[in-house]
């Protein structure tokens, strides 16, 4: 094969790559342009007022409070000491390994009427129904809470590694211009790190936006609830497509907000010497341990801790190969995407490193939006063209072979596994892109100057040097996969099940205690890239 | 004239580590001072330290009369009118030019802020960059910023970390000539650290030489380079051999090295510093000693001579003296500048 055909092939499997990717996300931007039938006006005068206002309180009250908890625990453990900062370093980054949907249901056990807290209280006060006032868990307010709870890690990782990252100099340039150390941190600090709080929001955000097992769990009203009832209870698919292109104008305007807000400023790490800690002690330093503590407990330990207990309760009665086959079905299927997302992930990263043109550039940015758009809105955005393809195919066979084949691909594991590649790709894109600029063209050709033709050039050099990157992606992918919710449920065969959607389903039936061990394992295998991510980072930002 | 900056008997320390121990300083008004030394001999803990970033176990200093730092009392940095350039410039990358420069004049209105800070971006030729952004300049302008921020609010005393370390070679000594010009015509009490003696001899008035947190030596560059206290203030300025002699019954330097000015009496040993273009050609000389080795450096050779007793000298030779390994090179010494070192420091 001529090199000039070898780069056309090349070339246009990356593009063909890159428009499949695409696909979901293009038929829901056209529905928009498509009429907006019957369903659509039921929607607008019922519940779509519900549907954007509880969004967007969703939006201001999960930012606010994982702001408020993300940057407070960042200044604590990187501008302070305290007994226990070294713990709560990593620790704090555990909740992310707790999906939201996960603590919802275990803290509905724990809060709600018949529950342990509620019991306790009317037990000790001789209380009875309706006596007290308490705080209802299920409702906007606690979808905010449990939201915050888990996704509050985000701006804590990147506002704790900027403020570390700034170093000292900065800051005592500001002093040595005579601002004392509290205008130095309002004038100085804090406008430094706002892009990295910024980057976390937006982060937080999508999460938030995306989210469907918990607003469903606590029944309220949002975005990716409702275009699950359209598809499911009212079965209009286009409808669905209509509602999830206005989820998709949010996450647009989420991240023109943020691309906004970095302006002009351009930031490099700036001094070798780490800022200098403020030593807290007495019961400042309590203060800060009993917040640390607090904010960890909530958003992992607590919840860890109780769903542990359910599971140990139901350990006897559980049905062991029925366990097992589903942590099967979940695995196999969480390996297979995640394989798949590499492969695609190499060929793209290859393609844009051998030919890094600008139409080969875009493709592979094209191909990784999907990390921002909600899983719902990939399943809706799967189902429309796969179903028309079926149809459109089992009319083909009808006409000319007289043979009807049904529905080849709706329903399928093929339908998942794409979507679960639209949704996942960049995650394994950015590991093995990041990997390959470790891998310097000069390697290459010092490698090819020594006699080594280009496959074994891939094996002795690039292999070796990319292992790690290509362990963190699958890593990364199947754990995705593992917590996975809203995509699986309306996407996956018939009676096809996962972790997620098991624990899903068991919790919806209120059997929570039965819901336990599916949730655990799944925070369990969560826990792994989140270990992964806090060695990273703390060798990164290692201080003596 | 007043003592501007007084530093006496100062200690820092890092935990256990006596980083800079018992140096004593002093520049007067409108004096450019330099702290000399390699890496680690404690001059920029001595520079921090005087900039309220470090405190002191020991000593004094002071500015002006005005305490700055004793042990368990350190005024903050912002209280001290001393202003800093330091090694990587430390720009706020999210202000632009102009505002960097008018960081330092928040008590200044709005009005006279604008005009300190046109003052000082003219003073450093960057009127034109005002709206621009750190990151958008050359190493050289970011510098020249750095030291108009450090210069708004007036400072006392100008503290510089190395300011011209993360420049092209190409451009080290004409900016610290540049600097210097423009320090002296504003008449500002300076202090520089650097490790490099080109740097110094270009800025600085007076250098204090450090080695291992203490001062080997205060003076003029030409004192430094000329009547060196050590060994080691020999070594690190300028290049030079040490040669060890014993004077000989005539009272004249063994070896046939020529006639000998010193006081040392006859049979006693001494070190003596030889500079490269103290050891100098001419056709004429009854010295003649074999070349063990040479390097070009363009107008000149570098030769490498052996003495018979196995000792070496360098000689700076014009370069259209050309002459094998192996050769004698005829010399004669120039020891107008007879720099005798004590015995062991």
């Amino acid at each position: 094969m001529s090199p000039a055909s070898g780069r056309l092939l090349w070339r246009s499997a990356l593009l063909l790559c890159a428009l499949l990717l695409a696909l979901p996300v293009l038929v829901i931007i056209t529905s928009l342009f498509s009429p907006f039938g019957p369903a659509w006006d039921h929607l607008r005068e019922t519940v779509l007022t519900d549907y954007l206002t509880n969004t967007l309180w969703l939006v201001l009250g999960v930012g606010m409070l994982a702001t408020f908890l993300g940057v407070s625990t960042a200044w604590l453990n990187a501008c302070c000491d305290y007994p226990g900062r070294r713990f709560f370093d990593w620790a704090l980054m555990l909740p992310l390994a707790m999906p939201a949907y996960i603590i919802a249901y275990t803290y509905t056990g724990l809060l709600d009427y018949p529950g342990p807290v509620q019991s306790a209280l009317r037990e000790s006060f001789g209380w009875g129904y309706g006596d007290y006032w308490f705080p209802p868990i299920r409702s906007l307010g606690g979808a905010i809470a449990m939201l915050a709870l888990v996704l509050y890690p985000y701006i804590y990782l990147l506002t704790r590694i900027a403020l570390l990252e700034q170093g000292a100099a900065l800051a005592e340039a500001s002093r040595s211009l005579g601002l004392g150390p509290w205008q130095t941190f309002r004038r100085v600090t804090l406008p430094l790190v706002r892009p990295a709080i910024a980057a976390g929001l937006s982060l937080v955000l999508m999460e938030t936006l995306a989210d469907f097992g918990t607003v469903d769990y606590f029944g309220v009203a949002a975005f990716t609830t409702g275009i699950f009832r359209t598809w499911y209870g009212l079965g209009d698919l286009n409808s669905a497509a209509q509602l999830a292109a206005l989820l998709l104008l949010f996450i647009f305007v989420l991240f023109a907000a943020e691309r906004a807000s970095r302006g002009r400023m351009r930031f490099y790490p700036h001094s070798k010497r780490p800022p200098p800690r403020i030593p807290l002690r007495g019961t400042r330093a309590i203060l800060a341990m009993v917040f640390a503590a607090i904010v960890l407990i909530l958003g992992f330990a607590l919840p860890a801790f109780q769903l542990s207990i359910w599971a140990l309760q139901r350990w006897a009665t559980t049905d062991t190969s029925a366990f097992l086959s589903l942590v099967t079905n979940t695995f196999t299927v969480a390996a297979a995407a995640s394989l798949l997302c590499l492969l695609v992930a190499l060929l793209l990263a290859y393609g844009r490193r051998l030919h890094p043109r600008p139409l080969e550039t875009m493709a592979v940015r094209v191909s990784s939006m999907g990390y921002a758009v909600p899983g719902t809105v990939i399943a809706v955005g799967v189902m429309i063209p796969f179903g028309t393809f079926d149809n459109w195919f089992d009319g083909q066979m009808r006409d000319h072979f007289g043979v009807s084949t049904g529905l080849l691909l709706s329903g399928t594991l093929a339908a998942l596994l794409f979507a679960y590649v639209v949704r996942f790709l960049s995650v394994s894109l950015q590991s093995v892109e990041s990997g390959l600029t470790r891998v310097r063209p000069a390697y290459d050709e010092s490698a090819r100057a020594l006699g080594d033709g280009p496959l074994r050039v891939l094996g002795r050099v690039h292999l070796p040097l990319l292992r790690g990157s290509l362990l963190t992606a699958l890593l990364l992918v199947f754990v995705d996969v593992l917590k996975e919710l809203p995509a699986t449920l309306i996407l996956r065969p018939f009676n096809f099940n996962t972790l997620a959607v098991r624990s899903y389903e068991l919790a919806s039936d209120e059997r929570l205690a039965d819901a336990a061990l599916p949730a655990l394992t799944i925070v369990a295998i969560g826990l792994l890239p989140v270990i992964l991510l806090t060695r990273s980072q703390m060798r990164e930002t290692a201080d003596p | 004239m007043s003592n501007q900056l007084h530093i006496s008997a100062v200690d820092v320390c890092y935990g256990e580590d006596r980083v800079v121990s018992g140096v004593s300083l002093a520049l007067e008004s409108g004096e450019i001072g330099c702290l000399l030394g390699p890496s680690g001999c404690g001059k920029t803990s001595l520079l921090r330290a005087i900039g309220g970033f470090e405190p002191v176990t020991a000593g004094a200093i002071t500015l002006h009369g005005r305490l700055l730092s004793e042990p368990g009392r350190q005024v903050p940095p912002e209280l001290r009118r001393i202003g800093m350039v330091f090694q990587d410039y430390a720009l706020f990358p999210h202000l632009n030019i102009g505002d960097n420069v008018g960081y330092g004049l928040h008590q200044l209105g709005r009005a006279e802020r604008q005009v300190r800070i046109d003052e000082l971006l003219t003073l450093v030729g960057l009127e034109a960059s005002a709206k621009a952004m750190p990151h958008e300049l050359s190493g050289g302008q970011q510098q020249r910023v750095a030291l108009a921020r450090a210069l708004a609010p007036q400072p006392e005393l100008l503290l510089l970390d190395e300011p011209f370390s993360n420049l092209d070679q190409s451009l080290r000594e004409s900016l610290a000539a540049e600097v210097r010009a423009l320090l002296k015509a504003q008449q500002v009490t300076a202090l520089m650290v650097t490790h490099d003696q080109h740097e110094a001899f270009a800025l600085a008035d007076n250098i204090t030489l450090m080695r291992e947190g203490r001062v080997v030596q205060q003076g003029t560059a030409y004192e430094l380079y000329h009547q060196p206290a050590a060994p080691f203030a020999a070594e690190f300025i300028g290049q030079g051999n040490v040669l060890d002699l014993e004077i000989t019954e005539q009272g004249e330097l063994p070896l046939g090295l020529g006639p000998y000015s010193g006081s040392a009496p006859p049979g006693s040993r001494i070190r003596l510093l030889i500079r490269p273009d103290d050891v100098k050609h001419a056709d004429d000389a009854t010295l003649r000693l074999p070349i063990t080795a040479r390097s070009f450096r363009g107008a000149h050779y570098l030769y490498e001579l052996s003495l018979p007793d196995g000792q070496r000298i360098t000689s700076l030779t014009p370069s259209h003296v050309s002459l094998s390994v192996g050769e004698l090179l005829p010399i004669h010494l120039d020891l107008r500048d007879l720099v005798e070192l004590q015995q062991q420091i």
